[in-house]
């Protein structure tokens, strides 16, 4: 109780409040939210920054020596191919954490159309995008993930992502444009099933700030539907979405890892921690720490996430406001 | 009631009829698939060379020479009957069609539901342990809501939410059978639903292949892996409706009359918070059959998850489709009898 009353004097008693400010606050508040936002940071800077410190290339072989335990030289051992498994673990690192904000910003953009039309307009468009959602939730996804998946193995999707897009993600996973094409078609997969539920969420409010004062102040002064939308609509459902999407963030990466891990997500040259723990599979007897580190990762980064967006969800929620 | 329920009934057939498009389209537009082996067999030149009438023989017995639309409809519906073809009677009349590779010429539906007792097994044990200590603990939290343990609770079921099911299930392995194996404690075996040969486990002594016992150590783990998520998210679920239901009037009343806490947290409290309970796993079926995929790989268990994951490596697309169509049918159902149940367990609930 003490606590709110502080924050009530600082929002009387000075003038001008930034209201970032006072979000902080209340986020800070979160202990395990301040560990997820370090121990992200530390994943962040493993895979982007580490792979400029490490010494070898992902791909870099020491054929005298595979299996190897864990030494000064190769902190986590040698795979079966003798590479580096902390550089690699680092490489695969940024396609996960990659992956999983490219998957995540589209599945936002993605929601945010498809609700806040469906919740605006109402009628027609909105029964056929609500019906396409409830059809779309009603599919069994893990299984058809799956498939899908399976159909990319095979070399024959049939579409593909534009090839500057390819390159733009083959320049940061330092990979082929091909095989960025083929973790792009993932991606789209995942996007493909993930829209449902922001767009359901966006739906409902918009629903309930269609109506509102502001909302009819904007139509008496003659604004156009699209703008009500983009400037009145969406700026403020964003604390529900900001929320939805850090847990997007973490579901994602545990998505993908499962795919991977089935064997049909991220193929080799190319790793995601969830692919690392699939190749390691055979070797786990004598290589333990190999299924444990990787698995560790997607852990630590998919729990980060969600004590993140459990603070948010406290921190961002208006009715706790003065 | 009789109309909403006939609106839900016509709405859940046409989702499986879009998933049955989807999943045909899905198999049948990328290249590749059941004979691409054969036919790389035949540009190799073996010395038993396989000829192009065995490809076109193969082609047509799987239907795979037709226009797609033809291929579809006569699996699905069993038209147009082609007169050097075997006779088909579609999906609508109970013939999902025959296996290609797992298990050749048997009926796919045969071949998943000999899988089926596997899979219940797992997830009949998975739903009841995730029932009872996802719901006892969350009755424990919100009656002692705030004190150590809640917290405890609360940390616990972020940590369950967040694991990924192939990482417990792999560490569990690592740990109680390989690990506990080598330090000379009981182990438990690390997969399969029974054993082929009979095994000491230290203080316990031999174990009888196939016996009861041995089942029994055999489903452990993969139970708790796959019970994880759903404990979780049950127990808050349960801490959520319960801390509600004890702000009631009603519990104050049944509390000022004199009862003991006990009756009011079981009798009062409980039965209520529960409902919206009874929702949640009902709609959750579906994923926890869905779920049993990943577990089913890592413990090799032999239920319809794994013959799923099967007959994709191996392009048996038959199969494969059929498993999509009953997890869809699973899916319908259990939102249905999810609606049904919400109107009769709380009766203050009309459907519209």
């Amino acid at each position: 109780m003490a606590a709110t009353i502080t924050d009530a004097e600082v929002l009387l008693t000075e003038k001008e409040t930034n209201q970032f400010l006072v979000i902080w606050k209340r986020f800070r508040k979160h202990r395990l939210a301040l560990v997820g936002v370090a121990v992200l940071t530390f994943l962040f800077l493993f895979s982007f920054v580490g792979p400029s410190l490490s010494k070898y290339s992902p791909e870099t072989q020491f054929l005298t020596d595979p299996y190897g335990t864990p030494t000064k030289e190769f902190p986590l051992g040698t795979d079966e191919l003798g590479r580096d498994v902390m550089t690699r673990l680092m490489w695969a690192g940024r396609i996960s954490l990659v992956l999983s904000i490219f998957v995540t910003f589209s599945i936002i953009i993605i929601g945010i159309i498809a609700g806040s039309i469906s919740g605006y307009f109402g009628g027609w468009t909105d029964t056929l995008v609500m019906r396409t959602v409830d059809v779309m939730l009603t599919l069994p996804t893990l299984p058809l993930l799956l498939i899908l998946s399976a159909m990319t193995l095979r070399g024959g999707f049939p579409l593909s992502s534009p090839e500057i897009i390819n390159r733009f993600f083959a320049w940061i996973w330092n990979m082929s444009s091909d095989a960025a094409g083929l973790v792009m078609v993932l991606a789209a997969i995942l996007i493909f099933f993930g829209w449902m539920g922001l767009a359901r969420l966006v739906r409902g409010q918009v629903l309930s700030l269609r109506n509102m004062e502001f909302a009819d102040a904007a139509r008496a002064m003659g604004s156009s539907s699209w703008r009500i939308i983009f400037r009145h609509m969406i700026p403020n459902s964003l604390a529900p979405i900001i929320v939805a999407a850090t847990f997007s963030f973490g579901d994602v990466i545990i998505l993908e890892a499962a795919l991977s891990f089935l064997g049909f997500g991220v193929q080799p040259p190319a790793a995601s921690w969830g692919s690392l723990l699939n190749n390691v599979r055979d070797y786990m007897l004598i290589q333990p720490w190999r299924a444990f580190v990787p698995g560790l990762a997607i852990f630590l980064a998919s729990i980060s996430y969600n004590f993140i967006g459990d603070a948010l969800r406290d921190a961002l929620d208006p009715r706790l406001k003065l | 009631m009789t109309a909403f329920l006939i609106r839900r009934v016509a709405q859940g057939i046409f989702v499986l009829f879009i998933s049955s498009i989807l999943v045909f389209l899905l198999l049948y537009l990328a290249p590749g698939g059941p004979l691409s082996e054969i036919i790389v067999q035949k540009r190799m030149n073996a010395r038993y060379p396989i000829r192009q009438e065995d490809i076109d023989r193969l082609e047509k017995q799987y239907d795979l020479d037709l226009p797609l639309w033809q291929g579809y409809t006569r699996w699905a519906f069993g038209w147009p009957n082609l007169p050097d073809r075997a006779e088909r009677l579609g999906v609508i009349r109970g013939d999902f069609g025959t296996s290609w590779r797992i298990s050749p010429n048997d009926q796919t539906m045969d071949v998943i539901l000999r899988a089926l007792p596997n899979t219940l097994k797992l997830t009949i044990s998975s739903v009841l342990l995730s029932l009872l200590v996802g719901v006892s603990a969350g009755i424990y939290s919100a009656v002692h809501q705030y004190s150590k343990i809640d917290y405890t609770i609360t940390a616990a079921t972020f940590f369950g939410t967040a694991m990924p099911v192939f990482w417990l299930g792999t560490m569990l392995i690592l740990l109680f059978a390989f690990k506990f194996k080598e330090w000379g404690l009981p182990y438990l075996p690390p997969g399969s639903v029974y054993g082929a040969r009979d095994y000491i486990i230290p203080y316990l002594g031999t174990i009888t292949a196939n016996s009861l016992t041995d089942q029994f150590l055999r489903l452990i783990m993969p139970t708790i892996t796959l019970s994880m998520l759903f404990m979780a998210g049950w127990s808050r679920y349960t801490r959520s409706s319960m801390l509600e239901v004890l702000r009631q009037d009603y519990i104050r009343a049944a509390r000022s009359k004199g009862l003991s806490e006990r009756v009011v947290i079981y009798k009062h409290a409980l039965r209520n918070a529960l409902i919206p309970l009874v929702t949640i796993v009902t709609l959750q079926l579906p994923f926890i059959f869905g779920g049993a995929v990943i577990t089913e790989t890592i413990f090799n268990w032999h239920g319809m998850g794994l013959v799923f994951i099967d007959s994709l490596f191996q392009s048996d697309w038959p199969v494969a489709m059929t498993y999509i169509l009953i997890l869809s049918a699973l899916t319908v159902a259990s939102n249905l009898l999810a609606d049904v149940l919400y109107t009769l367990v709380d009766p203050r609930i009309r459907v519209s």
